[in-house]
C-alpha cells in the first residue's frame, strides 16, 4: 500500500512519462542507431519469395540478354534502393547481360552513374571488362511519367535519341537489333514513388507482358503485393529487408544485412514505447477512477 | 585540388544533414538555410535535366535534324517538323503568366489530362482490373495451369506452393471487403456482418503500410548516419563531431541571443 505523498510521486512519474517530450524519442532512436551501427552482430535472415524469384528470375537470363533498367531514385532513398540497385547490377553484369539503363526521376542519373562506376571498378578487380555502349548504357533522365514509359514501350531510340553523353542511340552498339519492349528480356525498376514500379507495371509489363522485376522502397512494397500474386511481376525487393534478403541469396552481406541490426534495435525501442506508454495510460486510468 | 573540392563536398553533406536535423529540434534558422538551398537547388536542377534530356534532343535537335533534311531535299523532314506543335502548346502553357491570356493555357493542359487520362485507363483497367480478377479466380483446391500448387498436404505438392489458407484469406478478403463498400442495397443483418470481417481486412492493410512506413523512415535514418560516420574521419577534420558541435551552437546562440522570448516555447 502507497502513501499519499508516494502515489501523488508515482502519478506525477506517469504523468510526465505519458506527456514525454518527442524529441526525446528523436535523440534515443538517432543513438541507437548510431550505437548498433558500430556493434558487430549478425541476426539471421530469411529470403522472402519475392526475394528469391529476383534472385532466379537473374540468374536464369543468357549471357547477351537485354534488360532495361529504370532507375528511380535520387540521393534521399539512397539507403533503401543503393544496396539493392548495386546487387542486382552486379548479378546482371556478372552474368553477361546487356544492362541499358534510364530513369524517370530528375536525381536519379547519377545514381546510374555512381552504380555503373562501383559495379565495374568491383568486376574489374576480378578480372571482368565491360565496355560502355556495347555491354552497358546510360540513356539518362525522361520527362513525362507514364507517356514516357509508353514512349519507352514503343521505342527506345525515338524516346532516347542520345544516351546520357550525348552519342546518338542509334550508333551505340548495345542497341543494334531491338528497339521496344517486345525485344526486352527483363524490365527492372528500382523505385521511390510516382512514377515507379506501379506505373511500369500499368503501361509497359501488363502491356507488353515481358518479365519484370521490381527494387523498391518500403512504403510502396505493400502495393506490389497484388502485382506479385497476379505475376505481373516475377518478385520484388522491399526496403532495406528486401536488399538484405537479396545481399543473403547472393552470399555478399553488405550495408543492408549491418542496417537490419539497426533497424531490428529501432524497432524494438518503437515497440517498447508504444507498450509502455498503453501501460502508462492505463495505469493512470486506474489511479483516476480509485 | 581534387582533394579540396571532396573535403568541401563532404562538409558541406555533412551540415547540410546536421542541418536539417536541427529541425526535430524546432523550425530555425540553420534549418531553413538548409531549405531555401534545397529547393532552390532542386528546381534549377530539375530545369537543367528537362531541358538537356528532353527538351533538346526530343525537340530542338529533332527538328533541326528535320531542317537539314528539308535543305538536302529529303521529304521526310517535314514530317518530323510535326513536334513544332508540341513547342506550340508548351508556350502556350506560359500564357498563365498574363492573367487575362491565362485562359489559353487550358487547352495545353486539356490535352495533357486527355492523353494522361487514355493512357491510364488502358493501364488501369489492363493492370489492376483484368489481371487482378483473373488472379482472384483461383481454386480451393486441386491444381490449375499456370497458378501455383494449391494444398501443400497433397503428396504432389512442392515446399514452395502457397496453401491453402492463403487461397482461402484472398478469397474471404476480396468478398468481405466488396461487400464493405458495396452500397447499392440497404445493408442488412448478414451482409453487415460480412462487412464487418472486410474493414478487418482494411484495417490489417492499413496497420502492415503503416509498419512498412516506419521501416522506410528508419532506414532513410540508417543511411543518413552511414554518410554522417563515413564522413567522421581524422583526414577530414572530424565533420561529423565538429559539425554536430558547430551547429549545437548556432542554435544556442540563435535560442539565448536572438530568439523573441514569447517564441521560447521550449515544446514548439
Amino acid at each position: 500500500m502507497m502513501g499519499s505523498g508516494q502515489q501523488s510521486r508515482y502519478q506525477r512519474f506517469l504523468e510526465a512519462f505519458v506527456a514525454l517530450d518527442r524529441r526525446w524519442i528523436f535523440l534515443s532512436v538517432g543513438l541507437i542507431a548510431i550505437i548498433f551501427m558500430n556493434i558487430d552482430m549478425s541476426l539471421p535472415i530469411t529470403p522472402s519469395d519475392q526475394s528469391t524469384e529476383v534472385y532466379h528470375t537473374i540468374e536464369s537470363l543468357k549471357p547477351g540478354a537485354i534488360v532495361h533498367m529504370s532507375i528511380d531514385y535520387g540521393p534521399g532513398s539512397e539507403a533503401e534502393l543503393w544496396p539493392q540497385h548495386v546487387a542486382m547490377l552486379r548479378q546482371l553484369l556478372r552474368k553477361g547481360a546487356k544492362v541499358v539503363c534510364s530513369s524517370l526521376w530528375t536525381d536519379a542519373p547519377p545514381m546510374i552513374e555512381k552504380g555503373f562506376e562501383t559495379v565495374l571498378g568491383e568486376l574489374q578487380k576480378e578480372g571482368i571488362t565491360k565496355q560502355r555502349g556495347v555491354d552497358y548504357a546510360n540513356l539518362g533522365f525522361k520527362a513525362g511519367d507514364r507517356v514516357a514509359i509508353a514512349s519507352i514501350g514503343t521505342s527506345f531510340r525515338q524516346t532516347f535519341p542520345t544516351d546520357s553523353m550525348g552519342n546518338p542511340t542509334s550508333q551505340l552498339p548495345i542497341m543494334r537489333g531491338w528497339d521496344n519492349y517486345r525485344d526486352v528480356d527483363l524490365l527492372i525498376t528500382i523505385s521511390v514513388g510516382d512514377p515507379g514500379a506501379v506505373e511500369y507495371v500499368q503501361q509497359a509489363q501488363s502491356r507488353y507482358r515481358m518479365p519484370m522485376i521490381a527494387g523498391v522502397t518500403a512504403v510502396i512494397a505493400p502495393q506490389l503485393y497484388p502485382y506479385y500474386q497476379s505475376k505481373n511481376i516475377r518478385g520484388f525487393l522491399g526496403g532495406l529487408a528486401g536488399a538484405a534478403e537479396y545481399e543473403k541469396l547472393v552470399g555478399e552481406p553488405g550495408r543492408a544485412t549491418k542496417g537490419m541490426n539497426v533497424q531490428s534495435a529501432v524497432h524494438v525501442l518503437i515497440v517498447l514505447m508504444v507498450l509502455l506508454g498503453n501501460i502508462a495510460q492505463y495505469l493512470l486510468k486506474r489511479i483516476a477512477r480509485s | 585540388m581534387e582533394n579540396l573540392v571532396d573535403l568541401f563536398g563532404v562538409w558541406l553533406t555533412v551540415l547540410l544533414t546536421l542541418a536539417v536535423f536541427s529541425f526535430l529540434y524546432r523550425d530555425n534558422p540553420v534549418y531553413k538555410i538548409a531549405e531555401h538551398l534545397y529547393i532552390g537547388i532542386a528546381a534549377g536542377y530539375t530545369f537543367y535535366q528537362a531541358f538537356r534530356t528532353t527538351i533538346y534532343p526530343n525537340l530542338v535537335q529533332h527538328m533541326i535534324d528535320g531542317a537539314q533534311k528539308i535543305q538536302a531535299g529529303d521529304p521526310a523532314g517535314w514530317q518530323m517538323q510535326w513536334r513544332f506543335g508540341a513547342f506550340v502548346l508548351g508556350m502556350l502553357m506560359l500564357s498563365r503568366l498574363v492573367p487575362s491570356w491565362s485562359w489559353v493555357s487550358r487547352w495545353p493542359m486539356a490535352l495533357v489530362v486527355g492523353a494522361f487520362a487514355g493512357l491510364n485507363l488502358i493501364g488501369y483497367a489492363r493492370a489492376n482490373l483484368v489481371d487482378q480478377i483473373s488472379a482472384t479466380m483461383i481454386p480451393l483446391a486441386g491444381r490449375m495451369p499456370g497458378v501455383n500448387g494449391m494444398l501443400p498436404l497433397l503428396p504432389q505438392a512442392s515446399p514452395g506452393d502457397s496453401s491453402i489458407i492463403n487461397h482461402l484469406v484472398l478469397v474471404v478478403g476480396v468478398i468481405s471487403v466488396l461487400t464493405y463498400f458495396f452500397f447499392s442495397k440497404q445493408q442488412n443483418k448478414p451482409l453487415r456482418r460480412i462487412g464487418v470481417v472486410g474493414i478487418w481486412f482494411v484495417m490489417i492493410t492499413f496497420g502492415a503500410t503503416y509498419g512498412s512506413i516506419v521501416l522506410a523512415r528508419v532506414s532513410l535514418l540508417i543511411g543518413r548516419v552511414y554518410i554522417l560516420t563515413d564522413a567522421n574521419q581524422p583526414s577530414m577534420g572530424y565533420p561529423f563531431v565538429t559539425g554536430a558541435g558547430l551547429i549545437i551552437a548556432a542554435l544556442v546562440i540563435w535560442r539565448i541571443w536572438l530568439l523573441k522570448p514569447d517564441d521560447r516555447n521550449p515544446r514548439g
